[in-house]
């Protein structure tokens, strides 16, 4: 406070009305694996029920599950039927992803990377991803966090902003049996961070796109 | 006799990796090593689905027979040369799924790694290191890195520069010795 507003008091007279701009951020919550009885399912709806809990206004978290656009492999030959299929399928993945300003993925580790599904897919995609910004939920034995440095250096290319913080679940200790997830509470920690920082990347990226 | 396989890691119609697979396999051939023989692996020959996916009744069959036909083939093998394209600064989708469908296959084997993109496809091959070193494969130090610039025209056909011999014969040296070492490890 101003010294004259110290000795006069903050003048109640005039309100000023500011004009209210409404911002939205769309996030989509990426399934990254296409295995029947996988993982992603439960991490994916975690990942979604916590994050709509938070109440971010003008947030709208969405599930994207790659396993609904039956994707061919990049460039291969297909017959007639397949052809048309695979179109659709294509312009269905790219209208979807494009429709976000910021990501989260969902994804577990196969061999220290990501696997073939979720890096075929990414591969389709550019402008679509261009200037947005990306959150990371992994799962494995070290929290699939080999699969998230892969997956950075992948982003990288597509000019996607990776943010820092990573929720990294461990198959051993957020499981029972590898299969039924029962997350530890310290997740929550990570998981905030990382949605704060999804939301603030995501609306200066937003702006950047303007 | 050691087994080398040049796996074709691209399944794109039209990809520049058959003319690198070919040149590849005539350059190995040329050099007459005793008692080896080389082999060109096609990726897009194994219609594999993506790891784990559900698969519709009619194409299960024909799914199993490609998963068995890829193991199988990659099992008959002493060391690789894996030939792959750069797409988004590491490997494919179809060779990342192809790899993840094995491992006591290609564990204690050697591998070199022959790539083409804007900078030789050298990141997808620091990936496919990784990716090896996972699945216990010993990755040679020596690569062929072609350049989608100088050596290719129009990026389609292929036309290499004759300097790249000097590493070809220097990997290929190297997954000999390698895979001859490991052969032993493995009994």
């Amino acid at each position: 406070m101003g010294f004259f507003e110290k000795l006069f008091g903050k003048s109640k007279s005039v309100k000023q009305e500011e004009p209210v701009v409404e911002k939205t951020l769309k996030v989509g919550i990426v399934l990254g694996s296409v295995r029947d009885g996988r993982n992603a399912e439960a991490v994916g709806t975690w990942m979604y029920d916590f994050a709509t809990k938070r109440n971010d206004k003008g947030v709208q978290y969405e599930i994207v599950d790659l396993k609904d656009y039956q994707l061919p492999k990049l460039g291969q030959a297909l017959s007639q039927t397949e052809q048309s299929e695979a179109e659709v399928a294509v312009k269905n993945w790219s209208e979807k992803m494009a429709s976000f300003d910021g990501y989260i993925f969902v994804a577990p580790e196969y061999n220290h990377a990501v696997g073939g599904a979720l890096k075929n897919a990414l591969d389709y995609l550019n402008p679509e991803l261009n200037n947005k910004v990306a959150g990371f939920v992994g799962y494995g034995s070290l929290g699939g966090t080999r699969a998230h440095e892969n997956l950075r250096l992948i982003l990288g290319e597509l000019q996607v902003a990776d943010v820092r913080t990573a929720v990294t679940f461990s198959l051993m200790s957020d499981f029972e049996n590898m299969s039924v997830f029962k997350p530890a509470d310290y997740h929550e920690a990570n998981a905030n961070q990382m949605l704060d920082q999804i939301i603030s990347w995501g609306y200066a990226f937003k702006d950047l796109r303007a | 006799m050691l087994k080398i396989g040049i796996v074709l890691g691209s399944v794109r119609q039209g990809r520049n990796g058959e003319a690198v697979a070919n040149w590849t396999l005539d350059f190995a051939n040329k050099r007459n090593d005793a008692d080896v023989q080389y082999e060109i692996v096609d990726l897009a020959d194994y219609n594999l689905p993506f790891l784990g996916a559900a698969i519709p009744e009619a194409q299960q069959a024909e799914a199993e027979a490609a998963i068995k036909g890829w193991s199988e083939k990659m099992a008959s093998f002493d060391g690789y040369i894996f030939v792959t394209p750069e797409y988004n600064h590491a490997i494919g989708g179809a060779l990342k799924n192809a790899t993840d469908y094995l491992n006591a296959e290609v564990n204690n084997k050697a591998a070199g790694f022959v790539g083409y993109g804007s900078l030789g496809g050298t990141r997808a091959h620091e990936n496919l290191r990784l990716i090896l070193g996972e699945l216990q494969v010993a990755d040679v130090r020596t690569a062929v890195t072609f350049s989608l610039i100088s050596d290719f025209e129009n990026m389609s056909v292929f036309k290499p520069a004759d300097y790249h011999e000097a590493n070809a014969n220097q990997m290929l040296d190297q997954v000999i010795a390698w895979s001859k070492a490991l052969k032993t490890v493995r009994g």
